[in-house]
């Protein structure tokens, strides 16, 4: 986890990734972000992220990021 | 708020339509029909030189005659025809007076701004849509004559006072259709030649022509054809047989006033405003006495100056028309 | 029949008697009935292609679904019998057949639009270059063909809905019927919004009741797109037409003033569209994706980008832009760049990439000539300049002390947004890509005195016609400010019945007025109709 929020602010500092739940909904993060962001977690977390994975719901919070990956880590 | 919308709509409408009024008059010929409290016995149509040719006024003060020229400018047979079905539908006349000048034209000859004059103010029904399906220039459309604001809303930027001092009342412009004109233009010295010699009755003048006659007779109203006197146009004499062709069989007689200039005292140096195309009032006048006296001796028509009611009602369009020459 | 009639507004008043007198779970069919009517109003032969799209796409997503539910029923089935790898393997292999058929259909129906589009263009600069090239004067026939109405909308609306079948993010509608409502919705067939299976299909086949507060609502939204529409940007239009036309006579700030009004033109023209388009769709309960959020507000090109033609940008980013950053190829192409060009470039080759294709298919969707992909590459590079100018621009807004909050920065980064974008666009109504530059450059050099009597005369725009033309700019720049606070709609809403009536009559007088149509104006089609 610790390891996601240092890559997530690499990406946007100003955010405080604990409260925010609306990184998508809320533009915070734009298309450019979302796959700079995914490039990361699979260099990092060895995970593959496919298009299908690609929904906003999946990206929206820190928390829902997180069990995105586990998700991925357990396959 | 339904009511009010209805009358912002009705408003607006109103506001962009042409008013005739301070010009191009002729636009509230038809308008000024439906206004008539008392029948007129004696319908005249026809293209402009009726209006500018035919005065009513004369005709009642000689011969306690009711009348009224249902024209518009380049009446064409088509629309004469839905003319006099209109006027019959309001009320029945004793005589048809059918000016046949304008019958030479090509068969798809249409003008819109002619069109809008004769159609715009004519009363909503079945004649009028008739009259619009048969006339109508290929651009335009039923739903512009329904809601004329859909054609005339570009003329905002040409709105003048005149639309809207006369928004919602219209005094009446013209005298019984005829419309007074007291310019001067002499015609060339020599007589004009006759500018449609080899013209025909073509098919769609000569169909609608005969609707007419074929309508006047179901209806058991009298008909004369007449040319009022004018030099453009002057047609040749296989012109006059083909009109007489159609005629003839309705037992309906055709007269050339044109061959009566001398007999009339037309006096084309003096009584045209536009060197011989129509009549003006001094013209106008003689050319009345002269048709009137020939209507009253060939038909059967009553003189109403002994009736009180046709009295009052003319009196006061005399003396409209007497103030207006002032 | 074009949205912008009285034609339209009839059908629709016909249509919502005849919606709201049914029994709720048979409404849907009147919309269906109406959308084939609609259809063939506009041609009834290209009823053929909207069909085929829809029933290739119908039966891939049903193939797509059955192959998923044998799986699960075969891994249900043998769940103690398979080993962990022979499952992965059994995945695999439907996943390839599933692939394979959307592959086809996608094929298919890209296929069909492509040809149609862009074979009668192939053929001419085949025969073009084969001329220059060999001197061979035999010309190639081109077979003329036309457009189907919407081609563009319905198929990536379809194709959005067969991939997301795939990806298992929606299901696959059994009804055939259903689904070739949801393809040819009418309000949204001619120029969009391209919709979502997820956000459409609920609200197709919910039982509506008839609510005055509906009817209204989507009458004001009609209103202002007939506004938007009518009275700018077909007003316009005569004077944008002609200066691009005759290009080459006008000077300076002529060229300048068609720039900025050709901005307003195809804002008013595409979004009022639209707005119809929305509205209509909310006389019958059913709330569209909106299309435009205030473009002319955005203040960097990517925002612009993400508030005009709202569903094609997030259509693109979901179906082309996600799909090839993430694709395996692109991301082993990054890592072979990190390593041999250096971090810099390798973290950026996977972004980039793709969103070049990305801006070349923007392009291309425009429409098939060659400025289009020009327009789309110049929109590119300025998005990627602006990305890669931000650290260095941050910087000098720091010395300057300065920041992005402040008003004055606001105001200056939108005027800049606004007039980048319609320095772009000027290769939308140009003929050739050099004509776009020059015409550029002559904004710029033919710098000379302005006169506006010169204007009235030289551009046939006469003067009210000018005046009437900003008030309507500004009326509608006002109105974008009000919007900023949440949907008019609702707020008038909120108001008295006589300001609803009046805002209501007022913009209703204002269109049938000074709107741009009837003999004398031709009112011309919309603009992306056939896109």
């Amino acid at each position: 986890m610790e390891e996601l929020r240092e890559i997530l602010e690499g990406i946007h500092p100003e955010v405080d990734y604990d409260s925010e739940t609306g990184l998508i909904d809320r533009r915070i993060f734009d298309s450019f972000d979302v796959i700079t962001l995914v490039g990361e977690l699979m260099d990092h977390f060895d995970v593959e992220i496919t298009a299908e994975q690609m929904v906003p719901d999946h990206f929206n919070s820190m928390q829902a990021i997180w069990s995105l990956l586990e998700e991925l880590m357990e396959e | 708020m339904l009511a009010l919308t209805v009358f912002l709509f009705w408003t607006v409408n109103l506001l962009f339509m042409p008013k005739y009024i301070e010009k191009d008059p002729d636009g509230r010929i038809t308008a000024e029909f439906y206004r008539e409290k008392l029948n007129n016995d004696v319908i005249f149509t026809g293209s402009s030189t009726v209006y500018a040719g035919i005065n009513p006024i004369t005709l009642w003060k000689e011969y306690g005659l009711t009348s009224y020229d249902r024209s518009n400018s380049s009446q064409t047979a088509w629309i004469a025809y839905y003319m006099i079905k209109d006027a019959i539908a309001v009320a029945k006349p004793k005589l048809v007076v059918l000016d046949v000048g304008f019958f030479y034209v090509a068969d798809d000859y249409a003008e819109e701004a002619e069109n809008r004059k004769t159609l715009d103010d004519m009363r909503i029904g079945r004649e009028k849509f008739q009259c619009m399906k048969t006339v109508m220039t290929e651009d335009e459309t039923v739903k512009d004559y329904l809601f004329p604001i859909l054609r005339f809303h570009t003329r905002w930027k040409y709105l003048t006072a005149e639309d809207f001092k006369y928004l919602y009342y219209k005094p009446s412009v013209t005298y019984n259709g005829y419309i007074r004109s007291d310019l001067v233009e002499p015609a060339a010295a020599e007589k004009k030649e006759e500018n449609l010699q080899d013209v025909r009755l073509s098919n769609r003048n000569g169909l609608f022509l005969e609707n007419i006659l074929q309508l006047c007779r179901d209806e058991q109203i009298p008909v004369l054809l007449i040319k009022t006197p004018s030099h453009d146009p002057k047609w040749g004499d296989e012109f006059e047989a083909d009109l007489k062709f159609v005629a003839d069989p309705y037992g309906v007689d055709y007269i050339n006033f044109d061959d009566y200039t001398d007999e009339i005292g037309l006096d084309y140096s003096k009584d045209t405003p536009d060197g011989g195309g129509h009549l003006n009032a001094s013209g106008a006048e003689k050319f009345s006495k002269y048709l009137g006296a020939y209507l009253t001796e060939h038909f059967t028509l009553t003189d109403h100056r002994n009736d009180p009611a046709y009295v009052k009602v003319w009196q006061e369009k005399c003396e409209r028309y007497d103030n207006g020459q002032q | 029949m074009s949205l912008i009639s009285i034609e339209f507004l009839c059908f629709c008043l016909v249509l919502v008697l005849l919606f709201y007198l049914i029994k709720g779970p048979y409404q849907w069919i009147i919309l269906l009935v109406a959308s084939i009517a609609f259809y063939c109003f506009c041609g009834p032969k290209y009823i053929v292609y909207i069909l085929v799209t829809a029933t290739t796409v119908y039966f891939t997503a049903r193939g797509i679904e059955g192959f998923s539910k044998k799986r699960d029923a075969y891994l249900a089935d043998h769940k103690e019998t398979l080993g962990r790898e022979e499952k992965k393997a059994y995945k695999a292999d439907i996943k390839s057949r599933q692939k394979r058929l959307l592959f086809l259909c996608i094929l298919l129906n890209v296929g069909i639009l492509a040809t149609l589009k862009y074979l009668d263009f192939g053929i001419a600069y085949f025969n073009y270059y084969r001329l220059m090239l060999t001197g061979n004067t035999n010309l190639v026939l081109q077979p003329m063909l036309i457009l189907p109405l919407g081609i563009s909308f319905y198929t990536f609306q379809s194709l959005g809905y067969v991939i997301d079948v795939y990806y298992g993010k929606v299901k696959a509608e059994r009804q055939y019927f259903r689904f070739l409502l949801f393809v040819s919705f009418f309000p949204q067939i001619i120029q969009g919004p391209i919709s979502r299976f997820a956000d459409l299909e609920p609200q197709l086949f919910t039982p509506k009741r008839f609510e005055t507060e509906r009817i209204k609502s989507g009458l004001y939204r009609i209103l202002f797109g007939l506004f938007k529409k009518l009275v700018i940007a077909d007003r316009l239009s005569a004077y944008v037409t002609r200066t691009a036309a005759f290009r080459e006579d006008y000077k300076g700030i002529y060229l300048l003033l068609c720039i900025f009004f050709y901005a307003f033109q195809i804002y008013g023209d595409f979004s009022g569209g639209i707005d119809v388009a929305i509205g209509t769709a909310e006389l019958f309960g059913i709330r569209l994706t909106d299309n435009f959020e205030r473009p002319f507000f955005s203040k960097s090109i990517a925002e612009y980008w993400r508030r005009w033609h709202i569903t094609l940008g997030t259509w693109f980013r979901d179906y082309i832009f996600y799909p090839l950053s993430v694709n395996k190829r692109v991301l082993n192409l990054g890592k072979w760049c990190r390593s041999h060009l250096g971090e810099g470039v390798g973290k950026r080759v996977p972004i980039y990439l793709p969103m070049i294709a990305v801006w070349a298919l923007t392009g291309m969707w425009h429409g098939s000539e060659s400025k289009y992909i020009v327009w789309g590459l110049c929109n590119c590079f300025f998005l990627i300049l602006g990305t890669e100018a931000e650290p260095f621009s941050a910087r000098i807004m720091e010395k300057l002390h300065l920041r992005n909050d402040m008003f004055v920065m606001k105001c200056y980064r939108i005027f800049k947004t606004f007039w980048l974008m319609s320095f772009l666009r000027v290769f939308d109504f140009v003929k050739t890509p050099r004509d776009g530059f020059c015409m550029i450059r002559d904004a710029f050099i033919k710098w000379d005195t302005f006169d506006w009597h010169e204007v009235y005369t030289t551009l046939l725009f006469p003067k009210e016609e000018v005046i009437v033309a900003f008030v309507a700019i500004i009326l509608l720049t006002v109105v974008s400010l009000i919007q900023r606070k949440g949907r008019i709609a609702d707020r008038l809403l909120k108001k008295s019945p006589w300001i609803q009536y009046s805002t209501l009559a007022a913009f209703a007088l204002l269109i049938l007025i000074f709107g741009s149509y009837g003999l004398g104006y031709d009112a011309q089609s919309f603009i992306y109709m056939n896109f």
